[in-house]
Protein backbone atom coordinates (compact mmCIF):
# COMPACT_ATOMS: atom_id res chain seq x y z
CA UNK A 1 0.00 0.00 0.00
CA UNK A 2 1.29 3.46 -0.85
CA UNK A 3 2.29 5.81 1.99
CA UNK A 4 -0.53 8.24 1.23
CA UNK A 5 -3.12 5.44 1.31
CA UNK A 6 -1.94 4.30 4.72
CA UNK A 7 -1.96 7.87 5.95
CA UNK A 8 -5.53 8.31 4.71
CA UNK A 9 -6.64 5.02 6.31
CA UNK A 10 -5.04 5.88 9.67
CA UNK A 11 -6.67 9.32 9.53
CA UNK A 12 -10.07 7.78 8.75
CA UNK A 13 -9.74 5.44 11.76
CA UNK A 14 -8.98 8.22 14.24
CA UNK A 15 -11.28 8.42 17.27
CA UNK A 16 -12.40 4.81 16.96
CA UNK A 17 -11.15 1.67 18.58
CA UNK A 18 -9.61 -0.48 15.90
CA UNK A 19 -7.67 -3.73 15.84
CA UNK A 20 -4.98 -3.92 13.20
CA UNK A 21 -2.73 -6.88 12.54
CA UNK A 22 0.09 -6.23 10.12
CA UNK A 23 3.59 -7.37 9.26
CA UNK A 24 4.03 -4.24 7.17
CA UNK A 25 6.39 -1.75 8.81
CA UNK A 26 4.79 1.19 7.01
CA UNK A 27 1.53 0.89 8.92
CA UNK A 28 3.39 0.93 12.22
CA UNK A 29 5.35 3.99 11.14
CA UNK A 30 2.15 6.01 10.86
CA UNK A 31 1.17 5.42 14.48
CA UNK A 32 1.64 8.32 16.89
CA UNK A 33 2.31 8.30 20.61
CA UNK A 34 2.16 10.94 23.30
CA UNK A 35 2.87 8.89 26.44
CA UNK A 36 4.29 5.64 27.75
CA UNK A 37 0.78 4.58 28.74
CA UNK A 38 -0.39 5.07 25.18
CA UNK A 39 2.45 2.86 23.95
CA UNK A 40 1.35 0.17 26.38
CA UNK A 41 -2.28 0.46 25.33
CA UNK A 42 -1.51 0.45 21.62
CA UNK A 43 0.66 -2.58 21.10
CA UNK A 44 -0.39 -6.16 21.69
CA UNK A 45 2.60 -8.37 21.15
CA UNK A 46 2.37 -12.00 20.12
CA UNK A 47 5.29 -14.20 21.16
CA UNK A 48 6.03 -17.89 20.95
CA UNK A 49 7.24 -19.33 24.23
CA UNK A 50 9.21 -22.54 23.69
CA UNK A 51 10.00 -24.88 26.52
CA UNK A 52 11.34 -28.22 25.30
CA UNK A 53 9.09 -29.52 22.52
CA UNK A 54 6.12 -27.49 23.74
CA UNK A 55 5.18 -24.18 22.20
CA UNK A 56 2.81 -21.65 23.64
CA UNK A 57 1.62 -18.43 22.05
CA UNK A 58 1.59 -15.52 24.47
CA UNK A 59 -0.29 -12.29 23.88
CA UNK A 60 0.35 -9.23 25.98
CA UNK A 61 1.00 -5.53 26.18
CA UNK A 62 4.55 -4.26 26.59
CA UNK A 63 6.00 -4.30 30.08
CA UNK A 64 6.45 -0.93 31.81
CA UNK A 65 10.15 -1.09 31.10
CA UNK A 66 9.75 -1.98 27.41
CA UNK A 67 7.14 0.73 26.86
CA UNK A 68 9.39 3.30 28.51
CA UNK A 69 12.33 2.18 26.38
CA UNK A 70 10.25 2.46 23.23
CA UNK A 71 8.86 5.89 24.10
CA UNK A 72 12.26 7.27 25.01
CA UNK A 73 13.61 6.35 21.57
CA UNK A 74 10.40 7.51 19.86
CA UNK A 75 10.78 10.96 21.36
CA UNK A 76 14.31 11.32 19.95
CA UNK A 77 12.82 11.27 16.47
CA UNK A 78 15.57 9.51 14.50
CA UNK A 79 14.10 6.03 14.13
CA UNK A 80 10.82 5.03 12.57
CA UNK A 81 8.41 3.13 14.79
CA UNK A 82 9.21 -0.18 13.09
CA UNK A 83 12.94 0.43 13.56
CA UNK A 84 12.53 1.08 17.28
CA UNK A 85 10.53 -2.11 17.64
CA UNK A 86 13.17 -4.13 15.79
CA UNK A 87 16.22 -2.67 17.53
CA UNK A 88 14.67 -2.92 20.98
CA UNK A 89 13.79 -6.58 20.44
CA UNK A 90 10.05 -5.92 20.49
CA UNK A 91 9.26 -7.15 16.98
CA UNK B 1 12.67 3.86 45.70
CA UNK B 2 16.31 4.09 44.68
CA UNK B 3 17.17 6.44 41.81
CA UNK B 4 17.98 4.87 38.45
CA UNK B 5 21.52 4.82 37.09
CA UNK B 6 23.05 8.21 36.36
CA UNK B 7 25.08 6.93 33.44
CA UNK B 8 24.04 4.37 30.88
CA UNK B 9 26.41 2.47 28.61
CA UNK B 10 25.03 0.45 25.70
CA UNK B 11 27.51 -2.35 25.01
CA UNK B 12 28.00 -3.59 21.45
CA UNK B 13 30.55 -6.26 20.64
CA UNK B 14 31.52 -7.93 17.39
CA UNK B 15 32.31 -11.11 19.35
CA UNK B 16 29.72 -13.82 18.89
CA UNK B 17 30.68 -16.20 21.71
CA UNK B 18 27.99 -17.09 24.21
CA UNK B 19 29.66 -15.07 26.96
CA UNK B 20 30.68 -12.15 24.72
CA UNK B 21 28.27 -9.70 26.38
CA UNK B 22 29.40 -10.70 29.85
CA UNK B 23 33.07 -10.40 28.91
CA UNK B 24 32.66 -6.92 27.46
CA UNK B 25 30.62 -5.86 30.47
CA UNK B 26 33.27 -7.12 32.90
CA UNK B 27 36.20 -5.71 30.95
CA UNK B 28 34.51 -2.35 30.43
CA UNK B 29 33.56 -2.13 34.09
CA UNK B 30 37.19 -2.76 35.01
CA UNK B 31 38.43 -0.12 32.59
CA UNK B 32 35.88 2.38 33.88
CA UNK B 33 37.08 1.69 37.40
CA UNK B 34 40.64 2.43 36.30
CA UNK B 35 39.61 5.71 34.73
CA UNK B 36 37.15 6.82 37.40
CA UNK B 37 38.02 5.13 40.69
CA UNK B 38 35.46 7.24 42.57
CA UNK B 39 32.57 6.42 40.26
CA UNK B 40 29.75 4.72 42.17
CA UNK B 41 29.09 1.47 40.31
CA UNK B 42 25.43 1.65 41.38
CA UNK B 43 25.10 4.82 39.34
CA UNK B 44 26.14 3.04 36.15
CA UNK B 45 24.23 0.62 33.94
CA UNK B 46 26.12 -1.49 31.42
CA UNK B 47 23.67 -3.16 29.08
CA UNK B 48 23.95 -4.98 25.76
CA UNK B 49 20.99 -4.76 23.36
CA UNK B 50 17.99 -6.85 24.28
CA UNK B 51 18.48 -10.57 23.63
CA UNK B 52 15.68 -10.49 21.08
CA UNK B 53 17.05 -7.43 19.26
CA UNK B 54 18.42 -9.64 16.50
CA UNK B 55 18.42 -6.75 14.06
CA UNK B 56 21.15 -5.06 16.11
CA UNK B 57 23.01 -8.16 17.15
CA UNK B 58 23.31 -9.39 13.57
CA UNK B 59 24.86 -6.19 12.27
CA UNK B 60 27.57 -5.71 14.89
CA UNK B 61 29.23 -8.91 13.66
CA UNK B 62 32.53 -8.29 11.87
CA UNK B 63 31.38 -8.79 8.27
CA UNK B 64 28.04 -7.12 8.83
CA UNK B 65 29.14 -3.75 10.17
CA UNK B 66 31.56 -3.56 7.27
CA UNK B 67 28.57 -3.79 4.99
CA UNK B 68 29.01 -7.25 3.51
CA UNK B 69 26.39 -9.88 2.85
CA UNK B 70 22.77 -9.84 1.75
CA UNK B 71 20.54 -7.24 3.43
CA UNK B 72 23.63 -5.46 4.71
CA UNK B 73 22.49 -1.98 3.72
CA UNK B 74 19.15 -2.25 5.52
CA UNK B 75 20.81 -3.66 8.63
CA UNK B 76 23.54 -1.04 8.61
CA UNK B 77 21.09 1.87 8.40
CA UNK B 78 19.16 0.29 11.24
CA UNK B 79 22.34 0.10 13.35
CA UNK B 80 23.43 3.68 12.57
CA UNK B 81 20.02 5.06 13.56
CA UNK B 82 19.94 2.88 16.69
CA UNK B 83 23.33 4.20 17.82
CA UNK B 84 22.38 7.78 16.95
CA UNK B 85 19.17 7.47 18.97
CA UNK B 86 21.04 6.16 22.01
CA UNK B 87 23.64 8.93 21.74
CA UNK B 88 20.88 11.54 21.79
CA UNK B 89 19.63 10.29 25.14
CA UNK B 90 20.95 12.13 28.17
CA UNK B 91 24.01 10.62 29.88
CA UNK B 92 24.02 7.64 27.53
CA UNK B 93 27.15 6.23 25.90
CA UNK B 94 27.53 3.59 23.21
CA UNK B 95 30.52 1.30 23.63
CA UNK B 96 31.53 -0.53 20.44
CA UNK B 97 34.08 -3.31 20.70
CA UNK B 98 36.00 -4.64 17.73
CA UNK B 99 39.39 -6.32 17.55
CA UNK B 100 42.60 -4.83 16.22
CA UNK B 101 43.31 -8.21 14.57
CA UNK B 102 47.04 -7.53 14.77
CA UNK B 103 49.73 -7.62 17.39
CA UNK B 104 50.27 -4.07 18.62
CA UNK B 105 53.66 -3.83 16.90
CA UNK B 106 51.84 -4.15 13.57
CA UNK B 107 48.87 -2.01 14.53
CA UNK B 108 49.75 0.42 11.76
CA UNK B 109 48.75 -2.21 9.22
CA UNK B 110 45.25 -2.71 10.70
CA UNK B 111 42.51 -0.85 8.89
CA UNK B 112 39.86 -1.76 11.46
CA UNK B 113 39.79 1.59 13.26
CA UNK B 114 39.80 3.53 10.00
CA UNK B 115 37.04 1.22 8.68
CA UNK B 116 35.00 1.84 11.80
CA UNK B 117 35.34 5.61 11.50
CA UNK B 118 34.59 5.57 7.79
CA UNK B 119 31.62 3.24 8.01
CA UNK B 120 30.05 3.32 11.47
CA UNK B 121 30.96 6.79 12.76
CA UNK B 122 30.06 8.42 9.46
CA UNK B 123 26.85 6.41 9.28
CA UNK B 124 25.86 7.61 12.73
CA UNK B 125 26.65 11.21 11.80
CA UNK B 126 24.39 10.90 8.76
CA UNK B 127 21.68 9.35 10.91
CA UNK B 128 21.57 12.46 13.05
CA UNK B 129 20.54 14.25 9.88
CA UNK B 130 18.95 17.60 10.39
CA UNK B 131 17.82 17.16 13.95
CA UNK B 132 21.00 18.29 15.67
CA UNK B 133 23.06 21.44 15.61
CA UNK B 134 26.75 21.00 14.97
CA UNK B 135 27.75 21.46 18.63
CA UNK B 136 25.18 18.87 19.72
CA UNK B 137 26.43 16.46 17.08
CA UNK B 138 30.01 16.56 18.33
CA UNK B 139 28.86 16.18 21.94
CA UNK B 140 26.84 13.13 20.95
CA UNK B 141 29.64 11.62 18.88
CA UNK B 142 32.06 12.01 21.80
CA UNK B 143 29.91 9.47 23.64
CA UNK B 144 30.55 6.78 21.02
CA UNK B 145 33.41 4.91 22.68
CA UNK B 146 35.62 2.54 20.70
CA UNK B 147 37.04 -0.45 22.52
CA UNK B 148 39.85 -1.81 20.34
CA UNK B 149 42.18 -4.29 21.99
CA UNK B 150 45.13 -5.63 19.99
CA UNK B 151 45.22 -8.50 18.98
CA UNK B 152 41.83 -9.24 20.52
CA UNK B 153 39.86 -8.91 23.73
CA UNK B 154 42.02 -11.54 25.42
CA UNK B 155 44.88 -9.02 25.49
CA UNK B 156 42.88 -7.14 28.11
CA UNK B 157 41.00 -10.09 29.54
CA UNK B 158 44.17 -12.00 30.43
CA UNK B 159 45.58 -8.97 32.24
CA UNK B 160 44.11 -10.51 35.35
CA UNK B 161 47.26 -12.56 35.66
CA UNK B 162 46.69 -13.44 39.31
CA UNK B 163 43.42 -15.16 38.45
CA UNK B 164 45.04 -16.75 35.37
CA UNK B 165 47.83 -18.24 37.50
CA UNK B 166 45.28 -19.57 40.02
CA UNK B 167 43.27 -21.20 37.23
CA UNK B 168 46.42 -22.79 35.81
CA UNK B 169 47.48 -24.16 39.20
CA UNK B 170 44.03 -25.56 39.94
CA UNK B 171 43.51 -27.13 36.50
CA UNK B 172 45.09 -30.08 34.68
CA UNK B 173 48.17 -27.99 33.80
CA UNK B 174 49.13 -27.95 37.46
CA UNK B 175 50.74 -24.52 37.18
CA UNK B 176 52.78 -25.22 34.04
CA UNK B 177 52.04 -21.77 32.63
CA UNK B 178 52.30 -19.72 35.79
CA UNK B 179 55.70 -18.41 34.73
CA UNK B 180 54.13 -17.03 31.55
CA UNK B 181 51.43 -15.22 33.51
CA UNK B 182 53.99 -13.85 35.92
CA UNK B 183 56.05 -12.61 32.99
CA UNK B 184 52.99 -10.78 31.66
CA UNK B 185 52.37 -9.34 35.10
CA UNK B 186 55.85 -7.86 35.00
CA UNK B 187 55.55 -6.65 31.39
CA UNK B 188 51.89 -5.94 30.79
CA UNK B 189 52.30 -4.42 27.36
CA UNK B 190 53.61 -7.79 26.15
CA UNK B 191 50.06 -9.16 25.97
CA UNK B 192 49.33 -6.69 23.18
CA UNK B 193 52.09 -8.31 21.17
CA UNK B 194 50.75 -11.88 21.22
CA UNK B 195 49.31 -12.88 17.82
CA UNK B 196 46.03 -14.83 17.80
CA UNK B 197 46.17 -15.10 21.56
CA UNK B 198 42.95 -17.12 21.68
CA UNK B 199 44.50 -19.96 19.72
CA UNK B 200 47.71 -20.25 21.73
CA UNK B 201 48.24 -23.88 22.68
CA UNK B 202 50.16 -22.91 25.81
CA UNK B 203 47.14 -21.02 27.17
CA UNK B 204 44.68 -23.85 26.99
CA UNK B 205 44.19 -23.66 30.74
CA UNK B 206 42.39 -20.34 30.25
CA UNK B 207 40.39 -21.42 27.24
CA UNK B 208 39.15 -24.60 28.81
CA UNK B 209 38.70 -23.21 32.31
CA UNK B 210 35.29 -23.51 33.83
CA UNK B 211 35.79 -20.10 35.38
CA UNK B 212 33.72 -17.76 33.23
CA UNK B 213 35.78 -15.32 31.20
CA UNK B 214 33.74 -12.49 32.64
CA UNK B 215 34.88 -13.38 36.16
CA UNK B 216 38.49 -13.48 35.03
CA UNK B 217 38.02 -10.00 33.66
CA UNK B 218 36.49 -8.67 36.80
CA UNK B 219 39.75 -7.30 38.12
CA UNK B 220 42.15 -5.42 35.92
CA UNK B 221 45.26 -3.95 37.38
CA UNK B 222 45.84 -0.24 37.45
CA UNK B 223 49.21 -0.70 35.78
CA UNK B 224 47.46 -2.12 32.72
CA UNK B 225 46.46 1.32 31.57
CA UNK B 226 49.98 2.62 31.82
CA UNK B 227 51.52 -0.27 29.97
CA UNK B 228 48.95 -1.70 27.57
CA UNK B 229 49.30 0.48 24.48
CA UNK B 230 46.00 -0.60 22.94
CA UNK B 231 44.12 0.19 26.15
CA UNK B 232 45.88 3.53 26.40
CA UNK B 233 45.02 4.41 22.82
CA UNK B 234 41.36 3.36 23.15
CA UNK B 235 40.77 5.32 26.34
CA UNK B 236 42.66 8.39 25.14
CA UNK B 237 39.69 9.18 22.85
CA UNK B 238 37.12 8.84 25.62
CA UNK B 239 35.72 11.72 27.68
CA UNK B 240 37.87 12.80 30.62
CA UNK B 241 35.03 12.86 33.17
CA UNK B 242 31.80 10.88 33.54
Amino acid sequence: MHHSWIEACVEAMKGRQVFLASQNPLLLDFLEFSSIEQVQRTFVRCQVDRSGDAEQILWGNFSDEAAARFFESYQVGIQHVNEILRTEGLW
Amino acid sequence: MSPGPRLRFVLLTEDTGKDADAVLRAVFRSVLRLLEPDLDSRAVSLDPPEEEAKAVRAVVRPDAWRGRGPGARDRFILLAKYIATKLRLADTFVVFHFHGDRAWGRSGTSSNTADFDRIVSNGVRHAFGAIGREGDLEACMSRLLRVVPFYSMEAWLYQNTTAAADICREGPCGGAHVAQYEAWAAERGALDEVEQIKDREDLQCLRTSTTPASRRASRMRRSTRRTSPSLRRSTSCWPRRY
